[in-house]
């Protein structure tokens, strides 16, 4: 009976010893899925509200339409948005950029391409887009033509 | 003892075997973990960075060469010689705004990947022009996340991204009214025998559409850019024309006219003598507005016909008769009818623009009182007015052109607008019939043996005012007494048209060009058309100038819109 037992508590332990470590890597392959996963989410979600917000004329229209976007998502932030759009000058490049950002939690110090505080893990990305939609410089207070 | 030597047999290797073979199968996990399972997972989770990194890259060349695209769509309108360059510009500056794991690509040069020497963080942008898109592609150089020794640095490569105008169904209403003309400047000129001889009286000086013109000559403008089309004879002179019974006709000397003087009253249109006009040099400043009313008379065309008409008795030694004089001057003076001829000619550049950057196909109707359709692209109407019937009814073009399932109709609507020296080959008319205007193109549109069914319709709304249907008072035997006569019912018309172009899902881009100096006019004409737009949707849009720098920016802003990404 002995030597059986012994197999089967060896067996155990080394069950065991590579449940930890195949479970180790598991947990770290899950990681960085969830990880990546934030990653992509918050490039797509970036990159629709930089051309939502690229599609108007103003600048209250065109954060609108990015944070709409951005509402749509949880645990994406709309982190900046500038719009430079100097009238009806393509010659001046309208363009919309937008920030965005996501946190993910992680046990791991993972080195990425974004900076880590602690165990978060911020993911930032922007897109800048052209303004399609010029908006016009108003005309509205120009004087009248005299007669000829 | 045999069967312990057995056993002892049997079960001596079986311990050493478990022994050896736990710490084995340890080992090999750990180093199957380490050595295999990790690195696997490294080199996917670099793969996926690399996928990420690519889709990061094509959106930021997606961005520029969309906007690469839109600045040449504007600037072929208002820089066409500077459109590459500029567009090559804005789009470097704008990929540069854009980032790949949140770093900005501001470490990227214009040209192509040399093939090799490319340091990590550092990118490659080139564009391709072609006739109907730009190309871009780019090129990223990317380290991996795991340091260098697993993988070197790639280069990534993104050369699908394109940038163009969709395959486009255009049907440009453009609007013809006489109100376009209004700040062409004219001469009045009086007419009148004294002593025997023909004098001419400069009566005014102005703008057509002046204030000063409208209170002198209050109903009299809106003959002229028709009788200028009709080559007949001016009556502008406000008492007179009431009391008036028989113009004279061309080439023939002024008629009497009772209560008043021998007398008529001409408006001409003011042209530069200087320069290369056809009258420069043989005209004397002095006598310029009587040449004019001569030229515009056919009362020079030839000797005999000048002596018959007593010009001479003022022009004599200033201006030798001879064959022509009076289609060089209709010709100048057509080209000089500043904002319709200049507005057509902005809207014939959209056209080219368009042709050139998009698989397009156009249709046009115009419109004044009445909009053009394909039975209807003109009409009979009197020389004068309806009130003066003696003097003859002429053809008054209204111009159109049926879109085309099979070919694109850029050169039938390029010479219905304007002739080989880039002259309207029409003349304004009274009235402003939006709501025809629209619906014969959304008929256009609508039909299926004309439009195509992957192509994005649309329709460009080209108008200067209000909508209005011109009144029966002087156009009693014209079509138009069959259409109700009010602004209401023509703006009521107006909705219904945007309605239809809703149901039909074809978006409506308004172009107002509101250089009516009647502000409240302007701002009608404004709420009608914003209230179209908003009543049509699908990305339905409206533009406002007032000036043909304006007018120019707002239809290289909608060929700007209709650039798109391609892929």
């Amino acid at each position: 009976m002995m030597p059986q037992r012994k197999s089967a508590g060896t067996l155990a332990i080394e069950l065991a010893i590579s449940v930890s470590v195949f479970g180790l890597l598991a947990f770290f392959f899950a990681m960085s899925c969830v990880v990546a996963n934030a990653a992509r989410v918050n490039d797509t979600v970036c990159r629709d509200a930089a051309r939502a917000a690229a599609q108007e004329s103003n600048k209250q229209d065109a954060r609108s339409a990015a944070r709409s976007v951005v509402q749509t998502y949880d645990g994406v932030h709309l982190v900046a948005i500038a719009y430079e759009n100097k009238g009806n000058d393509p010659s001046a490049a309208p363009y919309v950029q937008v920030t965005t950002s996501t946190d993910v939690k992680s046990p791991f110090a993972l080195w990425m391409h974004t900076g880590m505080q602690g165990n978060r893990i911020t993911f930032t990305q922007t897109y800048a887009f052209p303004i399609v939609n010029l908006a016009r410089v108003d005309r509205a207070d120009q004087p009248d033509p005299e007669d000829y | 003892m045999k069967q312990k030597t057995r056993t002892l047999q049997c079960s001596a290797p079986t311990k050493i075997n478990r022994k050896q073979s736990g710490l084995t199968t340890i080992l090999l996990v750990f180093a199957l973990a380490f050595f295999v399972l990790l690195p696997i997972a490294a080199f996917g989770f670099e793969l996926a960075r690399m996928h990420l990194a690519y889709e990061e890259l094509k959106v930021a060349t997606d961005a520029a060469a969309l906007a690469a695209g839109t600045t040449r769509a504007n600037l072929a309108m208002t820089d066409p010689g500077n459109q590459e360059r500029q567009a090559i510009a804005i789009g470097l500056y704008l990929f540069k705004k854009n980032a790949v794991f949140g770093r900005v690509l501001d470490r990227t040069t214009y040209g192509a990947y040399p093939g090799s020497g490319m340091e990590p963080g550092r990118a490659y942008l080139q564009f391709f022009f072609e006739r109907q898109r730009v190309r871009a592609q780019s090129w990223l150089c990317v380290a991996p996340a795991f340091g260098l020794s697993l993988l070197p640095p790639q280069v990534i490569s993104v050369n699908s991204a394109a940038s163009g105008m969709p395959k486009l169904d255009i049907v440009i209403a453009l609007d013809t009214s006489h109100s376009m003309t209004q700040e062409t400047p004219v001469f009045v000129v009086k007419r009148f025998m004294d002593g025997g001889k023909l004098q001419h009286k400069i009566q005014m000086h102005a703008k057509l559409g002046s204030k000063r013109m409208n209170e002198k000559y209050a109903t009299g403008w809106p003959y002229f850019p028709m009788d200028l089309g009709a080559r007949g004879d001016v009556l502008f002179d406000a008492d007179l024309r009431v009391q008036h019974k028989h113009l004279p006709e061309e080439g023939q000397p002024p008629g009497k006219d009772k209560g008043t003087a021998d007398a008529f009253t001409d408006m001409v249109i003011d042209i530069p003598t200087s320069g290369s006009s056809y009258f420069a040099g043989i005209m004397d400043e002095s006598a310029k507005a009587a040449v004019l009313v001569e030229a515009f008379r056919g009362n020079l065309e030839n000797s005999a016909v000048f002596e018959s008409s007593g010009a001479k008795t003022a022009l004599a030694g200033i201006v030798e008769p001879r064959a022509g004089f009076q289609n060089e001057y209709l010709k100048i003076a057509q080209a000089h009818l500043p904002l319709f001829s200049d507005a057509v000619k902005e809207v014939v550049k959209f056209i080219d623009a368009v042709h050139e950057s998009s698989d397009a196909h156009f249709g046009l109707t115009t419109f004044s009182g009445i909009a053009s359709r394909k039975d209807f692209d003109h009409f009979r109407w009197f020389k004068v007015s309806p009130r003066v019937p003696g003097a003859g009814q002429i053809d008054v073009k209204l111009p159109y052109v049926d879109l085309s399932h099979n070919g694109d109709q850029y050169d039938a609507v390029h010479d219905a607008l304007v002739d080989e020296n880039g002259v309207p080959q029409f003349v304004p008319e009274q009235g402003t019939d939006t709501g025809g205007s629209v619906q014969a193109a959304l008929e256009m549109l609508h039909d299926r043996s004309k439009s195509r069914d992957d192509a994005k319709r649309i329709v460009v709304l080209v108008t200067d005012g209000m909508p209005r249907r011109t009144d029966g008072d002087y156009f009693h035997n014209y079509p138009l007494a069959l259409h109700p006569s009010s602004t209401d019912a023509a703006t009521h018309a107006a909705y219904e048209a945007a309605k239809d172009a809703r149901r039909e899902g074809i978006p409506i881009f308004a172009v107002a060009f509101l250089h009516i100096w009647d502000r409240s006019e302007a701002r009608e004409g404004r709420h009608v058309l914003n209230e179209m737009v908003r009543l049509a949707k699908h990305g339905s849009q409206y533009y406002e100038s007032r000036d043909i720098p304006g007018l120019r920016e707002d239809l290289g802003s909608v060929a700007r819109q209709l650039v798109r990404l391609v892929n």
